[in-house]
């Protein structure tokens, strides 16, 4: 979950009520937060990634204060504006379609409140806006603003961008300003850049930096707001979103129109969600018995309007809830206003038997087997690299397994392919511990047969000490076969990773299963192991599925 | 006399004396026989025995970089030669540290926030400090430490965690008494007392005018290795045999698989941070799977583009993925059930599923973090089935596990709502377990009203870390012999 960190003492003066640190935890905690820090300066805040609207102090203590009852109704009322518009170009179509736009007005801001509009800005545009991706913000004085606007995708120009003395060229930005750099790509089409400009000129390069002529201040008392993005009902729910926020510090917010061509929208339209839901229906979900008194006050405590209508109840969901909202969502924000910690668990009636998978039986009585043969249990990851899962082993890469494109390191490119290796790496790890050293691994293995992927179960083995021999392998490997109903041959073969002559392949109904034999003094070596070592590995999977070849699962 | 003792004097013989190693060589004995004969020996006065100390040492990571760079309070006496120098110029952990050696060893003196180098501080200056140069040699070479042992140099860096030591007593070298080989004429001679018991001993009933050798059963032998279960099958044993005492039947699915039954199915968008490179395996080969069923991919598509306004991409949907959690088993289970269930096939409801699974994510691997992890999955598929009841099961299922005491806490996923955050506690601390919830209605394809699904997926590691004491989970995933024989037994 996303991170913001509250100053403390901010919070209590939005909050606007005293309380003490155990209420105020546990009443965050109770809506879904987890608060992870409290100090006497700060509040460190892990909010639902689905409400954006608790990301700014204001819009936290605003729930909290729903939640204790503080606040029982939302209006958001918006003024009509004195008329100004932004014309949308049509070179922004295929890189960055849509605009919203809000004024705020009236603003007195402190500080502490510039601070938290500011964090709350970057943090939205980082986490719900995807890095900007999906929703980019600019925060513009209105001082210097001259309408009308226009919003376009604009061949190279110059402006004085935030924080510099000196005009720049656009492709200066983008060459030279780390977030030219990070943006460029959401920015820039072919030649054109997108921005959003008034009669001066570039009010914002989008979504990569403002003007340092809108500078936002403590001592702006207008304020323009842009919201841009590809998905017209992400940008227009943030307006929304923020001018329920700014209407909540008490600040007045006034529309902007946006044209598509002919057609203009008055943006924020302050949507009000509704749903009518049977009060039958919430018992049922939830579990518990409610009553319809009870349910509207647990609807107001969520920030909901609500009212009795018929055997219903019917909800008004405020304009800065972003989450998908249906019928489902109001069930749980009744039940987390009745709280997780007062809900008595109820028992499912029912008689069934449990019941193990086949697979998972034979495969617990491979495990015992080895385990009574004086084999140590291990699980490595199912995850290597081609060095250890082949060239370690002195085997050729085929470039027949299932590799992966996106590494962190360079351990874990492949899935393994053979449980060995793995199995040898501790081997070779575990020099200092008293010998001898028996592993072994009974688990998943990897390959690609034609273009499908295949898991498969395999059994591996491996004894290391002073003595180890052929013969110490293949009793256990036939004692092991036996208690599980199976006769093997053994028929001499050749394979790299084993000591020439001291390799054979194992056969169970006249059908290899797998391999045996003294490893090969290079791979010892490689695996930095000092003294000889045997091991086996063998196919499991007609074990586990008796009549079938892949994993399970897959249809 | 015992064959091994005899064995051990008949090898000192010669030489009169010899190394523990020497020894075990010369006489053919393993290491436990030898130990013990030596003790049942010496206590005879048959022969001498030098014990020596053993030891391990290991230098910490702060340890070698001032074995590199020096002390810091070296660094302090640097700074404030000459003409001193202030509190104020210090800065960074190095520094306090550094003064406060200085200080406590009288190199420096502090008046006014002023610091001048005192006599003592500037013999050091040009001398070295003793605890600096042991540090120095001992990175160079360990045995060094035989000519520090016990210093005042070494208890200090103990003492400063720059190294570790660890001593433990070994048997040195062996010498053979005058007694001893005299005992030895003797015994060759006469073999009066039985040493080990044999077949014929016991056929002819020899054993009956002899004396059995006493041992000394109080001498040291090296436990002998009990093979067991990995820590974490054991684990996943218990988490079974939970669910099967609930009455839950087990299954199973595909480690690789489409995004879409990682993601899409379980409505997480395709813009995700879940998806990103940076938290899930993307395979290359294969890079794409196929959705065996058209029609699901449709109704898929069109919960998504309503829900999460923009566009769906089927493509997205096909790359080829390690799953990240269990839950795309669960999955793949809900949509079977409930399809055969649209298609007319009688089920006995609830259906009640779990699968325990390994995952992979794509962590960077430290201490903390692993890419391999374990989570059990658990459906209940059925009729007016609550969140009530969900906080049932979940309570029976921990409380079977050892976890007594459960919370519930609001938590946001994309594929469930309500949503649930599970802890336990631990001590006195509450700890996350994983995630629940009541699977979403875009999910099965069909109203609440009719059918509902119960839905969770823990982590199995959790419940280990909170009965074991494990330093890092990344030796989970190992096999290093002697972390799986610590960990050993029940």
């Amino acid at each position: 979950m996303p991170v913001t960190i509250h100053s403390k003492k901010y919070m209590l003066k939005v909050l606007g009520f005293k309380t003490d640190d155990k209420e105020l935890v546990k009443n965050i905690e109770s809506m879904g937060p987890n608060v992870k820090r409290i100090t006497a300066e700060e509040i460190e805040v892990e909010y639902p990634a689905n409400r954006p609207d608790m990301i700014s102090t204001l819009g936290l203590a605003r729930a909290v204060r729903y939640y204790m009852r503080r606040s029982r109704s939302f209006g958001y009322s918006v003024g009509k504006g004195d008329g100004l518009k932004i014309s949308v170009g049509s070179h922004v179509s295929k890189i960055r379609p849509y605009i919203a736009a809000l004024v705020v007005e009236n603003m007195r801001l402190g500080e502490d409140d510039l601070l938290d509009i500011i964090n709350f800005t970057e943090k939205l545009s980082n986490t719900y806006g995807r890095k900007r991706v999906r929703i980019a913000l600019g925060l513009h004085d209105m001082r210097d603003v001259h309408g009308p606007l226009t919003y376009d995708a604009y061949e190279d120009e110059e402006f004085v961008p935030l924080g510099s003395k000196t005009k720049m060229k656009y492709s200066a930005v983008m060459g030279s300003d780390k977030r030219g750099k990070r943006y460029e790509k959401l920015c820039r089409e072919g030649d054109r850049y997108v921005a959003l400009k008034d009669k001066k000129g570039t009010m914002s390069l989008i979504p990569v930096i403002n003007s340092e002529r809108t500078r936002v201040s403590a001592s702006t008392t207008r304020m323009l707001v842009d919201i841009t993005g590809g998905t017209r009902e992400i940008i227009e729910g943030t307006a929304d979103l923020l001018a329920a926020d700014f209407i909540d510090r008490g600040f007045k917010v006034s529309r902007v129109e946006v044209a598509y061509g002919g057609r203009g929208r008055m943006l924020p339209e302050m949507k009000v969600k509704k749903f009518s839901i049977p009060l039958k229906q919430i018992d049922s979900e939830i579990g518990v018995t409610i009553g319809f008194n009870n349910a509207i006050l647990l609807a107001n405590k969520m920030g909901h309007e609500a009212a009795l209508v018929g055997k219903n109840i019917r909800v008004s969901s405020p304009p800065y809830r972003l989450d998908y909202v249906d019928e489902q969502d109001i069930i749980e924000d009744i039940a987390v206003g009745y709280g997780y910690d007062y809900i008595q668990p109820v028992p499912v009636l029912s008689g069934t038997m449990g019941n193990l998978e086949a697979k998972s039986r034979r495969l617990d009585s491979v495990i015992e087997t080895m385990i009574g043969l004086g084999f140590e249990e291990a699980m490595n990851s199912y995850l290597t690299n081609e060095e250890t899962n082949f060239s370690k082993m002195r085997q050729e890469n085929k470039k027949d397994y299932v590799n992966i494109t996106n590494p962190r390191s360079g351990l874990a490119t492949m899935l393994r392919t053979w449980m060995l290796p793995s199995l040898l790496k501790g081997v070779g790890q575990s020099m200092h511990d008293s010998f001898p050293l028996r592993l072994f691994e009974a688990d998943m293995v990897f390959g690609i047969r034609g273009n499908a992927p295949e898991e498969r179960y395999h059994l591996a083995a491996v004894s290391c000490h002073s003595k180890a021999n052929f013969n110490e392998a293949k009793a256990a490997l036939e004692g092991m076969l036996r208690a599980l109903g199976s006769e093997c041959t053994m028929t001499e073969t050749d394979n790299r990773s084993f000591i020439e002559g001291r390799c054979a392949t194992v056969e169970v109904d006249k059908k290899s299963i797998g391999v045996l034999g003294e490893v090969h003094p290079e791979v010892l070596t490689r695996f930095g192991i000092e003294e000889p070592a045997v091991g086996f590995e063998i196919e499991l999977s007609e074990w586990l599925n008796p009549g079938k070849e892949s994993a399970a699962g897959r249809d | 006399m015992h064959r091994h003792e005899l064995s051990v004097l008949t090898a000192l013989k010669e030489k009169r004396r010899m190394s523990f190693g020497e020894l075990l060589k010369q006489s053919g004995l393993g290491k436990d026989e030898a130990v013990w004969a030596i003790s049942n020996l010496e206590k005879q006065k048959l022969v001498v025995v030098k014990r020596e100390g053993e030891y391990e040492l290991r230098i910490s990571k702060e340890g070698e970089d001032y074995a590199k760079n020096g002390l810091p309070e070296l660094a302090i006496l640097r700074k404030a030669s000459g003409k001193g120098a202030s509190m104020a110029d210090l800065s960074g952990k190095e520094d306090q540290i550094g003064i406060s050696w200085a200080k406590r060893k009288g190199l420096v003196e502090i008046e006014g926030g002023r610091i001048t180098v005192t006599e003592a501080g500037k013999r050091a200056s040009r001398e070295g400090i003793e605890s600096g140069t042991a540090l120095r040699e001992l990175h160079k070479d360990s045995t060094a430490y035989k000519k520090y042992r016990g210093s005042d140099a070494i208890k200090e860096l103990v003492q400063r965690k720059l190294v570790e030591i660890k001593e433990k007593e070994a048997l040195g070298e062996v010498e053979i008494t005058q007694q001893g080989i005299l005992t030895l004429a003797k015994d060759r001679q006469a073999e009066e007392s039985i040493e080990a018991l044999d077949r014929s001993a016991i056929k002819n009933r020899s054993w009956a005018k002899r004396r059995f050798q006493a041992y000394n059963v109080k001498a040291p032998v090296e436990a002998a290795v009990v093979a067991g279960r990995h820590p974490l099958r054991k684990t996943i044993d218990d988490i079974r045999q939970a669910y099967l005492g609930l009455g839950f039947t087990e299954v199973s699915g595909p480690i690789i698989e489409p995004a879409f039954w990682v993601f899409d199915y379980l409505f997480v968008p395709q813009d995700h941070p879940a998806r990103d490179v940076q938290d899930t395996f993307f395979l290359g080969r294969p890079s794409e799977l196929n959705i065996e069923d058209a029609q699901l991919v449709d109704r898929i598509k069109k919960e998504h583009e309503a829900a999460w306004h923009g566009e769906w991409s089927k493509q997205v949907a096909m790359r080829a993925v390690a799953r990240t959690h269990t839950t795309s088993v669960s999955g793949r289970y809900i949509n079977k059930v409930i399809g055969e269930i649209n298609a007319g096939k009688k089920y006995e409801l609830p259906v009640k599923l779990f699968t325990i699974g390994r995952n992979l994510r794509n962590e960077t691997i430290d201490p903390k973090h692993t890419t391999d992890f374990y989570q059990h999955d658990g459906i209940i598929i059925g009729k007016d089935l609550t969140l009530a009841n969900l906080f049932d099961v979940l309570t029976k299922l921990y409380k079977g596990l050892g976890i007594g005491n459960l919370r519930f806490k609001p938590m946001y996923y994309p594929f469930v709502e309500p949503g649930v955050q599970l802890l336990g506690k631990h001590g006195d601390e509450w700890i996350e377990l994983g995630g629940a919830g009541v699977i979403r209605k875009e999910i099965t394809g069909i109203e609440r009203r009719r059918i509902n699904v119960l839905a969770w997926g823990p982590g199995v590691e959790r419940i280990l870390l909170v009965k074991k004491e494990i330093d890092s989970i990344a030796d989970l995933y190992g096999s290093s012999v002697g972390w799986l024989r610590k960990m050993g037994g029940v």
